[in-house]
């Protein structure tokens, strides 16, 4: 469980803090929609790490995580775009989310190799990402958040991180083609229906939530 | 009668002569230049009567000596290269990471600021730094001082004499990593705000941050930027004269200089002048080949932006030391040599120099020549670029294709021809028909206006093509006869409002170059000709270090007045115009 315990933030320029509430179960889709300026993606990048709460509290299995960096905290996030280093391949794309300095050990290399064959770009080790179009490249990401939740799964030698088994969505899909998008929101759901995974997606498109099968949460226009 | 969407012939072409005609003089005046370098004759001392060209060169250019400046420019430059990428790399990292700190501003103002400061000033700084009566040594002398006689082994050796190698390599370092940091750190902060929360995500080390995003954002512009530092640095003039010494280190800028002023060795200096072209020539077709083949490197950064401070994970003690020191290296590299230079100047005999007519004469000719310099660069800047839009306009052919490429490349020659080399070729041109001494004034301010051009017209072409192309293109679709915004009136509410912060710039960038400027000077100053840089080089040159540091202040003081007034004079031209008042007095 995944939970939002009464978080506020303000940014500096605004007058009214935004407020957060709400619980996640685990291994479940969830849609968070609301208007330009709702505060989607501060939701995520609260949770993520990247923004800091002025008071409440972010709690995943029931410990706190607030007080964790990105890297420590059990999340994988995709962005709208840039979700990859275009000067790198797909390989070594995937493996910089197991080890920022490449040190890749045989078990780690083989999760690599399943997880690409089960989201299905299992030839694209080595292609450029200038070559890739949107949607694969979409795809190389959420491969990486896979390879991420995979990968301590078993409680090896994640240290203080475990399982990453939380995917937070920022609109990934939003500047892709309709079918290509429905593409990419199946691999969603296979992520979670199959390997455990528990999604976030944050969109201004409530029609993904049927796409998905999630539940939704609106959250309220700003005043 | 139709509305064409092309413009006729008879009514861009008024549009386009004067333009045509200055590219047509850009031309001729290189190409009489060179004719008058080639048709200079061996003189008696070979072989006796006029010898052909060729027969000449050859035994004045292939000996030692010749190998010996080539050898020692070619080291001295790769030094100063690879010396300002050493500086500019972790620097523009560092000024990244550390964008949001109040510092900042003030650091990377004083990073564009080597961009106006003469080299001339430069030097004395420096030299006010390290040289023999240097700060340093003077530290260096007060410490011992108190040392008791009775022993010796803790006395402080002095610094050696500051001249030669290091100190060029130094003071080019002073100008050339300030101007890759500039090319460098936009790339840095254009990488998207996605790759700054991944590296956060994946937990990445400063090191890895910049194996990963850092080095390979700087990484197509590292080989063309050394490649063009290399070129600053082979063809450098004032710096070399002034910090360097004989043969040891040397440049053939300078050797072009004693061959004509000190030596009166004519056919040597042309022959060294035309080995100069030959070689920047070479060098040139090297740096086109080293610049990435995508367009992209040199186009405007559009997304520019600092990183949020929570995304650069900046707050951890080894990286903020890291970050301190290399602040450290920057001040004391290009801060200090002014600070010292200043405190000087302040401190020197102010009154001796401020007396004397000489400097004001010196200033008064600097002065005059910069200001008509910044006019005459403006005007034909824009002249250029607006030729060059009404050519893009016109239906391509090969014709318009060959006159831009002619225009384009009759500006950037004078990049890699050095004003030496031209300056030379005026010389010899003039030498029979006119007191060379007497046309002094003009010829430098010919030498500065070319100077200039080049760096105006592309600080000017990009936005002039985009916004003067927009408002033609418009005019042209729509037929807007009825804006009655053409001639003067599109000028004042069209040209000057859009493009005036430019405009501002480059006269004041156009004012700070040829007041700074110690270059084509060395060639014709004389007893009744002198420039303000001049007057220091020679000031330096005696050993005057007082004199030097008050004359090498009022310098640094007047061009960041005339840059300054550049500056202004941009802003209050950009100020939005209205036609409210004119309505309302007609």
């Amino acid at each position: 469980m995944l939970e939002i315990d009464n978080i506020k933030f303000q940014y500096p320029e605004q007058t009214h803090p935004l407020k957060f509430a709400l619980n996640v179960p685990e291994n479940t889709a969830l849609v968070v929609a609301g208007i330009s300026g709702s505060g989607k993606s501060t939701l995520l990048n609260l949770i993520a790490g990247f923004l800091h709460p002025d008071s409440g509290d972010i709690r995943w299995r029931e410990k706190s995580i607030l007080g964790l960096a990105p890297a420590m905290r059990p999340i994988s996030m995709l962005f709208q775009s840039d979700n990859l280093f275009a000067h790198l391949d797909v390989w070594t794309n995937i493996a910089l989310g197991v080890d920022a300095g490449l040190k890749i050990d045989g078990e780690s290399t083989e999760i690599i190799a399943q997880s690409m064959a089960d989201l299905g770009i299992g030839d694209m080790e080595t292609r450029p990402i200038p070559t890739l179009s949107g949607g694969q490249q979409q795809r190389v990401a959420l491969v990486r958040a896979l390879v991420r939740a995979r990968l301590h799964a078993a409680g090896g030698a994640g240290g203080g991180a475990g399982s990453r088994s939380l995917l937070l969505l920022d609109e990934p899909f939003s500047a892709l083609d309709p079918i290509t998008k429905a593409d990419c929101l199946a691999v969603v759901r296979r992520m979670v229906d199959d390997f455990g995974i528990t999604a976030i997606l944050v969109t201004h498109d409530a029609s993904d939530a049927e796409a998905l099968g999630a539940d939704v949460f609106s959250l309220p226009t700003p005043c | 009668m139709p509305r064409t969407l092309a413009p006729s012939a008879n009514c861009a072409l008024p549009a386009t002569l004067p333009g045509l005609l200055l590219v047509a003089g850009l031309w001729g005046f290189l190409l009489l230049a060179l004719g008058a370098l080639l048709g200079v004759d061996g003189g008696a001392d070979v072989a006796g009567g006029a010898a052909p060209i060729a027969t000449w060169f050859d035994s004045r250019i292939f000996d030692s000596r010749t190998g010996a400046i080539l050898w020692s420019a070619t080291s001295q430059a790769l030094l100063s290269a690879l010396g300002s990428l050493a500086v500019a790399v972790p620097a523009s990292i560092m000024l990244a990471r550390r964008y949001r700190w109040f510092g900042m501003r003030v650091l990377r103002l004083l990073v564009g600021l080597a961009f106006v400061i003469p080299t001339t000033v430069a030097a004395s700084g420096l030299l006010a730094i390290w040289g023999r009566q240097g700060v340093i040594n003077q530290a260096i002398d007060a410490v011992n001082a108190v040392v008791p006689e009775a022993l010796p082994m803790v006395a402080l050796p002095e610094l050696p004499t500051f001249f030669g190698l290091k100190a060029v390599v130094l003071a080019h370092i002073f100008f050339n990593a300030p101007l890759m940091i500039r090319v460098f750190l936009p790339r840095i902060l254009s990488v998207p705000d996605t790759h700054w929360r991944l590296a956060r995500m994946m937990g990445m080390t400063a090191w890895q941050q910049g194996r990963w995003i850092e080095f390979p954002a700087m990484k197509p512009l590292i080989l063309p930027m050394v490649g063009l530092v290399f070129l600053f640095c082979f063809s450098s003039f004032s710096l070399v004269l002034m910090l360097g010494g004989g043969l040891r280190v040397t440049t053939l800028e300078v050797e072009i200089y004693s061959a004509l002023r000190i030596a009166f060795d004519l056919p040597m200096a042309v022959a060294l002048t035309l080995l100069q072209v030959g070689m920047a020539l070479g060098v040139l077709v090297v740096l086109l080949r080293l610049a990435p083949r995508q367009t992209s490197w040199n186009q405007p950064i559009m997304t520019m932006r600092a990183p949020c401070d929570d995304i650069l994970s900046a707050n951890n003690f080894s990286l903020k030391t890291l970050d301190i020191f290399m602040i450290a290296i920057l001040v004391l590299l290009l801060i200090f040599p002014l600070a010292a230079l200043a405190w000087r100047g302040v401190s020197g005999d102010m009154l001796a120099v401020l007396m004397s007519a000489h400097f004001w004469r010196a200033m008064g000719n600097s002065v005059g020549i910069a200001v008509a310099s910044g006019v005459l660069v403006v005007g034909l800047a824009c002249v250029l670029a607006e030729t060059r839009t009404q050519l893009t306009l016109r239906p391509i052919s090969p014709l318009t294709r060959g006159i831009i490429a002619l225009l384009e490349m009759g500006v950037m020659v004078y990049l890699v021809v050095p004003a030496i080399v031209m300056g030379t070729a005026w010389f010899i041109l003039l030498r029979g028909v006119a007191n060379v001494f007497a046309v002094a004034p003009f010829l430098v301010l010919v030498a500065n206006v070319m100077l200039g051009l080049p760096v105006a017209y592309r600080l000017l072409i990009g936005k002039w093509l985009a916004m003067r192309g927009r408002d033609e293109r418009s005019r042209l679709a729509y037929g807007l006869q009825g804006w009655n915004l053409r001639g003067w009136r599109g000028v004042r509410f069209l040209t000057i409002p859009l493009m005036g912060r430019e405009i501002g710039l480059i006269f004041g960038l156009a004012m700070a170059m040829s007041m700074g400027d110690l270059g084509v000077i060395a060639l014709f100053a004389s007893a009744d000709f002198t420039t303000l840089p001049w007057l220091l080089y020679q000031q330096a040159g005696r050993y005057r270090v007082d004199e030097a540091a008050v004359t090498a202040l009022m310098l640094m003081l007047m061009v960041s007045a005339l840059f300054a007034l550049g500056n202004g004079l941009g802003k209050w031209l950009a100020r939005p115009p209205s036609l409210y008042y004119e309505a309302h007095h007609a």
